[in-house]
């Protein structure tokens, strides 16, 4: 006699979370959600749709009417489906095969955890001969200073080779919050913020309504920022997302540029776009193929990978996939990559053999019973 | 035994709202560019500037790009060459040494600051930043005949005896900003000034 069962069966919670109407009305609303939100698209923009239905725990329903997202009914049913597995199995050699089976399909629910917190979806865009060790958000914007090098009569580089940056997601620097930073040696205040504006010549922003397709979105930001230094200066500046060049701020007699825009993400690598080909359908601009060779750099070893359609690179928990690619003016060629960071990358495949194992025990056990 | 699952529960929903990244990050950010190319402009097309290859700066133009309905009076002799997208017409010298060009932004246009800094990186001029203030103040206002207040700075002022240069002047009109660079060796630029600021007075909305 198994002795967890009793102990369990005690819980009334545990017994009403065991509850199969849940696990039924689960899945129905899984699949309203899923043809709701793939049709909602079209309206909304796939970024939108996702946030509101996939993303969200709760959403209003025509602004008004609150309705789970997918995010809590996955969370109510894993727990059913948890609270089924502990109050109704009854431990049995003979049932070890659909035991592992179901740990295999809960352990699906984990690696869909796992890798929905932890996946960065980000892109590298390189020139022909340039290199990179970071890639930039799609929608996430920040704050980010890095020591400004105005000596010697260079003229200010955008990014000298190695630049020491420290960056605040700017979505999180709530208005007026004061923020003292040891690095800077300064303190700054964020007195305004707008996902979507236009800064005008005068540093006036005006604020627009954001875009549905968050990548059309420039921010602006009015920051005030000051040495930590007693009664140092107090300096105001007007960022713009759309400005591609910072602006210079001194702090206690040190220079920094300071930039709202596009979060950097660092790479565990340095990638080098080499060269990049592309075949055209004859006489149209329409790529038939395209494909990126690069060299990758990591503590001293150097190799050369071609990256092409369904062939990306990966490289720990990364994987760098041919993206698009544009050719300017002047006929020169980027190379754009779309980079996923998953740290959870493995588990599927591992919750899969799992399950396999489960079916494999199970199918071998009922054959040889048959057989007996 | 029932709070044990409750703490459980509260423990693993509080993480599945956790944040993937913290607030404030320090990174170190390697950039390498890629070796400067011969321009494959037509002969004599007017340079675009490297910053035109910026994916930001071409997302900021496609956005950005906007016909200003804004008139202005070709100085004596000049010649005037029609542009397109954003560029609204380039203006040459009668010597040929000087050129003019007229490009528009719809509204994002980086702000005063951040575009005197950007022209001065392109000049290769450093300025600490009390003599970038200073610079910027000490620009000259015009108001053209349409009352549009124009600012001009003249960054030959900076570097007197630069082969390359620039006069820059900016102004908002309505549902754009539209810039004026007038380019060329200093000394040139300042001879022709006069020309530059008659231009600067005679803009007007297109009626």
């Amino acid at each position: 006699m198994n002795v967890r069962q009793p102990l369990l069966a005690k819980l009334s919670l545990m017994k009403h979370l065991a509850n199969l109407k849940i696990t039924v009305t689960c899945l129905v609303w899984l699949l309203i959600l899923t043809f709701w939100g793939t049709v909602a698209q079209t309206g909304h923009g796939l970024y939108e749709a996702q946030k509101t239905f996939f993303f969200s725990w709760i959403f209003l329903a025509g602004g008004f009417f609150p309705l789970p997202g997918a995010q809590l009914t996955l969370w109510v049913l894993f727990i059913n489906l948890v609270s089924v597995t502990l109050t109704r199995f009854v431990f049995r050699w003979s049932k070890i095969g659909i035991l592992i089976i179901h740990l295999g399909l809960l352990s699906y629910f984990v690696s869909a955890f796992v890798i929905f917190v932890s996946t960065q979806e980000s892109q590298v865009t390189l020139l022909e001969g340039e290199a990179a060790n970071v890639s930039t958000a799609y929608h996430d914007w920040e704050l980010a200073f890095w020591p400004a090098d105005l000596s010697g009569g260079v003229k200010r580089e955008k990014h000298s080779a190695k630049t020491d940056v420290v960056s605040y997601d700017i979505s999180r620097l709530k208005p007026e919050r004061f923020v003292s930073d040891f690095t800077l040696k300064a303190n700054f205040v964020v007195k305004s913020y707008s996902r979507n504006a236009d800064v005008f010549a005068d540093g006036t922003v005006k604020a627009l309504t954001p875009d549905k397709e968050p990548e059309r979105n420039f921010p602006a930001a009015v920051i005030e920022i000051a040495s930590s230094k007693p009664d140092s200066d107090i300096r105001k500046m007007t960022l713009a997302g759309a400005d591609p060049d910072p602006a210079v701020v001194s702090i206690g007699g040190e220079n920094w540029n300071v930039s709202l825009r596009r979060a950097r993400y660092p790479l565990p690598l340095t990638i080098a776009l080499e060269d990049f080909k592309a075949d055209f359908y004859p006489g149209t601009d329409t790529a038939r193929s395209y494909e990126s060779y690069v060299k990758v750099s990591h503590e001293n070893l150097t190799r050369d990978v071609r990256i092409y359609m369904n062939h990306p690179l990966r490289f720990k928990s990364y994987a760098f996939f041919q993206a698009s690619y544009s050719i300017d003016d002047r006929g020169r060629e980027r190379s754009t990559f779309a980079v996923v960071r998953n740290a959870g990358g493995w588990m599927p495949y591992a919750s899969s053999l799992i399950t396999f194992l489960g079916l494999s025990i199970h199918f071998l056990m009922m054959a040889f019973r048959k057989k007996n | 035994m029932n709070w044990k699952y409750a703490v459980v529960l509260i423990v693993v929903v509080t993480l599945s709202a956790c944040r993937n990244e913290p607030l404030r990050r320090e990174y170190q950010e390697a950039v390498f560019e890629a070796p400067a190319a011969e321009p494959r402009l037509p002969p004599g097309h007017p340079s675009i500037g490297s910053d035109m290859n910026d994916p930001a700066m071409k997302a900021m133009i496609a956005d950005s790009a906007v016909e200003a309905p804004i008139i202005w009076e070709t100085p004596d002799g000049w010649t005037e060459i029609p542009g397109d997208g954003m560029r609204l017409a380039t203006l040459k010298s009668p010597d040929g040494l000087v050129q003019i060009s007229i490009i528009s932004f719809g509204g994002q246009a980086g702000g005063v600051e951040g575009n005197v800094v950007r022209w001065l990186g392109q000049l290769n001029i450093t300025l600490d930043d009390q003599a970038l203030k200073n610079f910027i103040a000490g620009s000259e206002s015009v108001v053209s005949i349409g009352g549009f207040n124009v600012r001009i700075f003249r960054f030959t002022s900076l570097a007197p005896d630069a082969d390359s240069s620039m006069i820059a002047a900016m102004t908002e009109i309505p549902g754009a900003i539209v810039f004026f660079k007038m380019t060329g060796p200093a000394k040139n630029l300042e001879a022709h000034f006069p020309d530059f600021h008659d231009f600067c007075q005679s803009l007007e909305l297109k009626s």
